[in-house]
């Protein structure tokens, strides 16, 4: 049997959640997180399974827990019929004088559990209860005998324990702890920066699995949430053609229609390269078409996008307003990358959208560096894609770098349709260009393309190669009048052979046809002249017999 | 003196474990060695009165109270100079290890 932690994400790394009638312990550093995860914990079996719960504070009052994490305690009035406290929390006018049990500790729990029907018991930080205690050997065994009160109780519990800042091992008199729980899960905190990471790991859990290793989580205004590996890595792949608008018509025209529905699109280069304008004209394409998007911008405000997209004619004020279009920005470097993620997944949790951009998604390498950024952009692929949102990604090469240099990212690798818009420096211009580098499923044209900004909206239009070299800007029209001058001529020629070919085949058949009239005459002719020679050749003969007979020659002729 | 006007005290045990009998054995011998109604011990079973020991915020046994001191003496009574002072309401010239 297992029961949720209340904690979506533990629940995955955990397979369900923690071991029934068995005890985790929870170690973690100061402000690590242990008191929510603990709350959380009974929370989700006071309000989901109408389990009773008990909570054993030693650092701070129930008022205290419920008003400093709200988002542990949702349903403070409903949840606090159901979820019992005892403050744990010793007077300071104690003294030790010898050697004490956790008797009276274990009385008040078990009269708690009979009274309620208590199902879930937390007890937080008990490691401050043993310190008024010095002897080593008395912590042990109080502490072993509390996992055995709470193993034959029938209870399942959390128990947390404070460590070091960091979180590393637990203090001396715990080092059994690990041993004699039945689960240990450790919380982590590191600074990376300025930035605090926090992991949690599951160190062991008897008689159920779990994904081990370090899983991110952070604290936000809802409790823990834990950043486990997708548990969905399989998706509908959707048919080739299924297609959507990149919003520039001839790119449509280059990709086959516009980029594949549920794949990611990263659109590299420098800065200024018109990236945010192709998310631009992608998210334009979507509202108009009614499909709900989402742009997340970092380091400058979403308005700032919004505004700046009127200069391509591209007015997105209005999905704003109709609520269409969610546009959101952070600053990258606030918070640790995991923070940005789990941001994201909740705007994509409420807003639902078809069409995501993220914009730059390069600017996560500010949020705790290359790997952890890497690491949350390829979540956030896997997102999408569960998700079936078709995504485009924007991200900056530096000016020296070249698109090698994001080739060489994650990202480029995991994207599904790679566009790098650059600059072709020519005769003193600098013109926007746009290749489409990758795109899986689609035959794409592997030609660059000069990407043409105007107030009428954006366009690509075909440039021209001389021997290494691309043509755009006043070069390309350059070429193109060249050619249009080239096209004139020759179709002047073209017309002139023509004339001049029909002219000597008009000749020809007038030539034709006096040679066959001269044919027909001939044959008349002819045969005018056989008739005549045979009238004539009767004629002859007989006047060769009368010439005969006139010399009185032989008769025969 | 009556025993009505005695410093009250009371101890919470945990049932008969070990460190509870000591606890009861050392108060009783120290208040022995006191003028009678001084104090007035009253011994609680937490196991029996888990209420009185919510109440009373005492989760670790033994535990000796002193209302009117408004102090706690935490363990199984054996550090006999701790209890001295304590029963004189005083702090103790050691302090706890917090």
């Amino acid at each position: 049997m297992i029961v949720s932690s209340g904690i979506s994400g533990l629940d995955v790394v955990l397979r369900g959640g923690y071991p029934s009638h068995r005890t985790t312990i929870v170690s973690g550093g100061p402000g690590s997180g242990k008191t929510v995860l603990a709350s959380q914990f009974v929370v989700e079996g006071a309000v989901n399974g109408a389990e009773a719960g008990l909570m054993i504070l030693f650092e701070e009052s129930a008022e205290a827990i419920q008003a400093n994490y709200p988002g542990a305690w949702p349903v403070a009035g409903s949840a606090s019929g159901t979820v019992h406290f005892v403050d744990g929390r010793l007077p300071d006018d104690s003294m030790e004088a010898g050697t004490f049990d956790l008797g009276g500790l274990i009385a008040i729990a078990a009269s708690f559990v009979e009274r309620y029907d208590i199902k879930r018991i937390a007890i937080d930080g008990i490691d401050a209860l043993f310190a008024i205690s010095s002897d080593i050997h008395l912590r042990r065994r109080e502490f072993v005998r509390l996992l055995d009160w709470l193993a034959q109780s029938g209870v399942t519990a959390v128990l947390t324990i404070k460590t070091d800042v960091g979180g590393g091992g637990l203090p001396e008199h715990f080092d059994l702890a690990e041993y004699a729980a039945d689960g240990v899960i450790a919380l982590r905190s590191t600074m990376i920066g300025e930035l605090l990471r926090r992991t949690l790991r599951v160190v062991k859990m008897r008689g159920v699995g779990f994904v081990s290793g370090g899983h991110p989580y952070i604290i936000s205004d809802s409790g823990i949430r834990v950043l486990h590996s997708p548990a969905r890595t399989r998706w509908a792949v959707q048919p080739l053609d299924a297609r959507l608008s990149t919003g520039v018509e001839r790119l449509d025209d280059m990709l086959l229609g516009g980029y594949r529905i549920s794949t990611t699109t990263l659109v590299s280069g420098s800065p200024g390269s018109a990236k945010t304008t192709l998310g631009a004209a992608f998210l334009d394409a979507g509202v108009r078409r009614g499909e709900r998007c989402l742009y997340v911008g970092f380091d400058e405000p979403a308005e700032q996008m919004i505004a700046d997209a009127h200069s391509v004619g591209i007015d997105l004020d209005a999905a704003v307003k109709t609520g269409l279009l969610c546009a959101e920005s952070f600053a990258a470097g606030a918070v640790i990358g995991e923070e940005h993620y789990l941001a994201i997944a909740r705007l994509i949790e409420n807003h639902q959208p078809a069409r995501v951009v993220i914009d730059p998604a390069s600017a996560l390498d500010k949020a705790g560096g290359r790997d952890i950024g890497d690491t949350i952009r390829e979540r956030l692929l896997v997102l999408f894609k569960s998700h079936e949102i078709t995504a485009l990604v924007t991200a900056i090469s530096d000016g020296r770098a070249s698109d090698l240099d994001i080739a060489r990212t994650r990202l480029a690798t995991l994207a599904d349709t790679w566009i790098h818009v650059g600059f072709n420096n020519h005769d003193g211009e600098r013109n926007r260009t746009l290749a489409v580098l990758k795109s899986r499923g689609t035959g794409h044209s592997n030609q660059i393309r000069e990407l043409l900004l105007s107030s009428e909206g954006i366009d690509l239009a075909d440039v021209y190669t001389s021997p290494g070299d691309v043509l755009s800007g006043t070069a390309r029209v350059q070429r193109e009048q060249q050619l249009a001058a080239q096209r004139a001529l020759e179709e002047e020629r073209f017309s002139g052979d023509l004339a001049t070919l029909d002219r000597e085949r008009e000749n020809l058949s007038r030539a034709l046809q006096e040679a066959q009239r001269s044919l027909a005459q001939l044959a008349t002719d002819r045969a005018d002249l056989v008739k005549r020679d045979k009238s004539s050749g009767l004629a002859r003969a007989r006047d060769t017999g009368e010439i005969r007979s006139l010399r009185r020659g032989d008769s025969k002729p | 003196m009556a025993a009505e006007s005695g410093v009250v005290l009371v101890l919470f045990i945990a049932n008969d474990s070990p460190r509870s009998v000591i606890a009861c054995t050392n108060i009783e011998t120290e208040l022995a060695a006191r003028p009678p109604g001084m104090f007035a011990l009253e011994i609680v079973n937490v196991s029996d009165d888990p209420d009185r020991a919510l109440a009373a915020r005492v989760l670790v046994t033994p535990t000796l109270l002193a209302p009117a001191y408004a102090r706690r003496l935490v363990g199984d009574l054996r550090e006999r100079v701790q209890l001295a002072y304590f029963l004189l309401g005083l702090s103790t010239p050691v302090e706890h290890r917090a």
